[in-house]
């Protein structure tokens, strides 16, 4: 009874341990399609599409009325065919499938053998000039010529006359490469996941003896039959009619570097690129400059801002007179306090920072001053403040005196010490200011 | 066709770093604040309520300091703030340059303390030049 992995490419499972009929039946209702893939249960080789075994479409031969059993067992492929004697040996390794229904019991899928369906092109190469193939393996080729010419007269379908499903699928350039001998240059040997494809390398992997190509060796008959706990396709080979064969051994160690195991990947990259499962989106590393832009601006508001706010603030003050006291005297400008104190409000300022205004001690405070100015320029008409203060005085007690002219609007005119600039110690001719703020 | 998967990925580790700058930008922020908050030592001129802001680069700018010893002579300076005692002929030449450049105003940044006869001393040399225009540096009252 042939047991099947079956592969769902909708959703990437593998289900195995599947008869025949039950593929059948998955077909039937729809939980297999065409595009699914199939192999032989706990086989290595590659997988094929449902679509390319037809016999998985056609409807399960009538059960005969002498079976005891409800269920059938799993028919071949080829239920009518009667095997010949010199036929490829079939799934149930004796006798037609017919005379075998309901002889055998429905075997559970861990215990059923290992077996291989017969390939679809029985029916076709039983057609033909039968082959014998003693084992499902790399048979024992003594000539490489010869052998493929075995092989292809018994997979049927090397002739280029005859249609099979996976052939026509193909186009021209491939079709000539699975029918290429081996040697062709011509047509590399494309690889293809097909068991028809692993035959053929298993056929190139093989020991050449170019003496013997014309030789045609008879390949036995095939054993379809696999070891279910290896899981291996054996490769042990029956030296067939020739004992100068060498077995052919799968030991990639010891062959020749024409000889490593086959590598479906080696030659077609782009095969062994494909991949049905979803690609990694492709992430882009990139430096986010958001952060860096903010902290700019930052900073160039930050200079906006504290580059237009620098000023000193200042008093205009009259420039003193260059000229030395006693060169004004000699002149005959020199005056008197009291001349003086007609035109000017007279403010005076000792070392100790008292201050006097028109002879009179006021106190040394801003409101006080500007008070007893204003009373003395409304009570006598007087414009000017001329500021006496001595040489020793603060330079802060001065200050007071101008922001107090400034706040009335009093003009300042400022009278150098004896001491400064020296010369006799006699009233300076006072500076004309300039017009002071009005308060 | 399930085929075989060549599984081939590059592993590409890098060190973000827009931590990083986001740090430094943070520094070189406090640093420049914090140099422009503490600023330097100026003269301590006296308040006064009245008076007109002159820019840094409209005026020759000379400061007095008081004199670190009672009845000493009080320091001049170029410029503002501490710094190097100038002569007056050093004055007269950067008050005669400033002219020539456009600068008409003076600036005495005289400290409070300074006696009132050094300020008119070395206003007085100042007025030699002609063309200026004389001022006294103040404050806001506190």
């Amino acid at each position: 009874m042939s047991v099947w992995d079956v592969f769902h490419s909708d959703r990437l499972e593998v289900e195995r341990g599947l008869t025949t009929a039950q593929v059948r039946a998955a077909l039937g209702n729809g939980d297999l399609r065409d595009d699914d893939l199939v192999r032989p249960a706990g086989a290595e080789i590659g997988w094929a599409r449902l679509s390319d075994f037809p016999e998985f479409f056609e409807p399960e031969p009538p059960v005969a009325p002498t079976t005891p059993v409800a269920t059938g067992p799993a028919q071949d492929l080829e239920p009518q065919a009667s095997p010949s004697p010199a036929s490829p040996r079939s799934i149930d390794d004796e006798g037609s499938f017919e005379t075998q229904a309901g002889a055998f019991p429905p075997v559970p899928s861990d215990d059923v053998a290992e077996t291989i369906a017969e390939p679809p092109l029985e029916a076709q190469a039983r057609a033909t000039p039968p082959l014998e193939i003693s084992d499902f393996s790399p048979p024992s080729f003594d000539d490489v010529e010869s052998d493929v010419e075995a092989l292809t007269q018994f997979n049927a379908n090397f002739d280029e006359t005859r249609s099979h499903p996976f052939l026509d699928s193909v186009d021209d350039e491939d079709r000539a490469t699975y029918l290429a001998a081996p040697g062709d240059e011509e047509h590399e040997h494309v690889a293809n996941d097909t068991y028809l494809d692993a035959l053929g390398e298993a056929r190139d992997a093989s020991s050449v003896d170019d003496e013997e190509e014309d030789e045609i060796v008879d390949l036995g008959e095939l054993d379809l039959s696999l070891d279910h706990e290896r899981r291996d396709i054996s490769l042990e080979l029956e030296p067939v009619g020739d004992e100068d064969v060498e077995p052919w051994v799968d030991d990639a160690a010891d062959a020749e570097p024409w000889e490593e195991e086959y590598d479906p990947q080696d030659e077609d990259e782009e095969a062994a690129e494909f991949t049905l499962a979803r690609s990694s989106a492709e992430t882009v590393e990139e430096l986010d400059l958001a952060a860096m832009v903010d902290v700019a601006f930052q900073l160039v508001l930050f200079f906006l801002v504290t580059a237009t706010t620098v000023l000193y603030k200042t008093l205009e003050v009259p420039k003193p007179n260059p000229e030395a006291a006693a060169a004004s005297a000699t002149q005959g400008q020199g005056k008197t306090l009291d001349d003086l104190q007609q035109d000017f409000i007279l403010v005076d300022i000792d070392p100790q920072g008292a201050f006097k205004i028109d002879r009179e001690p006021v106190a040394a405070q801003m409101n006080v001053l500007i008070d007893r100015l204003r009373t003395a320029r409304q009570s006598t008409g007087r414009s000017a403040m001329l500021l006496t203060a001595d040489a020793a005085a603060m330079h802060k007690h001065a200050v007071l005196a101008y922001d107090a002219a400034n706040e009335i609007g009093l003009r300042i005119a400022i009278a150098r010490p004896a001491s400064v600039g020296g010369g006799a110690a006699a009233p300076p001719a006072p500076a004309v200011s300039k017009k002071g703020n009005s308060g | 066709m399930l085929l075989r998967r060549q599984v081939s990925q590059e592993r590409d580790e890098h060190i973000d770093m827009t931590p990083m700058v986001d740090v430094v930008f943070q520094l070189m922020t406090f640093m420049l604040f914090s140099v422009q908050m503490t600023g330097g030592e100026e003269v301590k001129v006296p308040p006064a309520r009245h008076g007109v802001g002159v820019e840094e680069t409209a005026a020759t700018f000379i400061s007095l300091i008081k004199p670190t010893t009672p009845g000493g002579e009080p320091k001049v300076v170029l410029g503002i703030g501490d710094g190097p005692r100038a002569t007056l002929e050093e004055i007269r030449k950067a008050v005669t340059e400033g002219v020539r450049e456009g600068r008409r105003k003076v600036v005495l940044q005289a400290d409070g303390d300074v006696p009132h006869g050094e300020v008119l001393k070395l206003a007085a040399a100042i007025t030699e030049i002609e063309g200026i225009t004389l001022h006294v540096g103040v404050q806001e009252p506190q």
